[in-house]
């Protein structure tokens, strides 16, 4: 059995098992862990690297979405209890933490950090894929609309309010994802479309 | 009482019909039950979890690995899944008296 790659892949999970809120993390956390480690070890015997790769595909887009749920759920359980407002901080840091799946995979593949590198490169979807730079970017529109959640919220009897940050910090994400949604699709569509030689 | 579950949350109700299980074993037996259809990741599966505990649909019990947290139905879950099963179940009927499976082309079903 590769141990090493399942050993990877477990604490490249128990990492993306820290974006979640806390509360969730510290209830469901270590089960999470044990429940996918066993899956690793089941489609390892089954299927080889590819069911590595499989289950991690799989895993990847459930734990996203998930962990997007669970913050809303988060944020709308604290403000029943509360005063049922989102906080525009949180907000924005949590809109923010959407983009660095895109920053971080480019910043570790262009200074090659090992062993983080090493790892990534050990899957081919990742590898040979020259779509997945567009599947990360598409975290940016994503964290925008939680950046602006506290603006778009109907409070009764308030106004809705404008906050500098979340409405600077939406912008942005959303200027910065049209720009490279640009030239990465067109850089795509000449490189894999096109097929234009020497294409970079 | 509402019984509109997610189908993550329907699976994970009649796998605990039976008997309590753990985190995989829900998991393992969700996958076997529907066919391989429904694959649950760890997060679809505790959030799932997290909202039918909130819900008292089930509980926490105390389980053969000590280290493990088992869940079962509680009596308000098991009267759920038993209401949303009747509720199948009139549909299969009521589609079998207008001949709906053979009219949609259900032919395995129409028989």
């Amino acid at each position: 059995m590769n141990n090493q790659l399942i050993e990877k892949s477990e604490k490249m999970h128990a990492f993306l098992l820290r974006f979640y809120p806390k509360r969730h993390r510290q209830e469901f956390a270590a089960e999470m862990q044990f429940v996918f480690s066993e899956s690793l070890k089941d489609v390892y015997r089954e299927r080889g690297e590819l069911g590595i790769i499989g289950l991690w595909v799989r895993e990847i887009i459930d734990i996203s979405k998930n962990i997007v749920i669970e913050h809303v759920e988060n944020q709308k359980g604290g403000a029943s209890m509360k005063s049922k407002k989102i906080n525009p901080n949180k907000a924005a840091i949590i809109g923010f933490l959407f983009t660095l799946p895109f920053i971080v995979t480019n910043f570790i593949v262009a200074l090659r950090i090992e062993p983080i590198y090493s790892f990534l490169g050990s899957f081919p979807i990742i590898r040979n894929s020259p779509f997945f730079p567009l599947l990360l970017l598409l975290f940016f529109p994503v964290g925008a609309y939680i950046a602006t959640r506290p603006m778009l919220q109907k409070t009764p009897g308030a106004k809705r309010k404008i906050y500098a940050i979340n409405s600077i910090l939406a912008v942005v994400v959303v200027a910065i994802f049209l720009i490279l949604f640009y030239a990465l699709s067109e850089e795509l569509y000449r490189c894999e479309v096109l097929k234009i030689p020497n294409c970079d | 009482m509402n019984n509109s579950f997610s189908q993550p949350e329907f699976y994970i109700l009649l796998s605990l019909a039976i008997k309590s299980k753990h985190g995989y074993e829900i998991m393992k037996q969700v996958e076997k039950d529907s066919g391989g259809k429904v694959l649950l990741g760890s997060g679809t599966l505790y959030g799932s979890i997290k909202r039918m505990l909130a819900s008292k649909l089930i509980e926490e019990v105390a389980g053969d690995n000590l280290r493990r947290k088992y869940y079962t139905l509680t009596e308000k879950g098991r009267q759920s899944l038993s209401s949303e099963l009747q509720r199948y179940n009139d549909a299969v009927e009521l589609a079998k008296r207008k001949n709906l499976f053979k009219n949609l082309g259900l032919v395995k079903l129409a028989l």
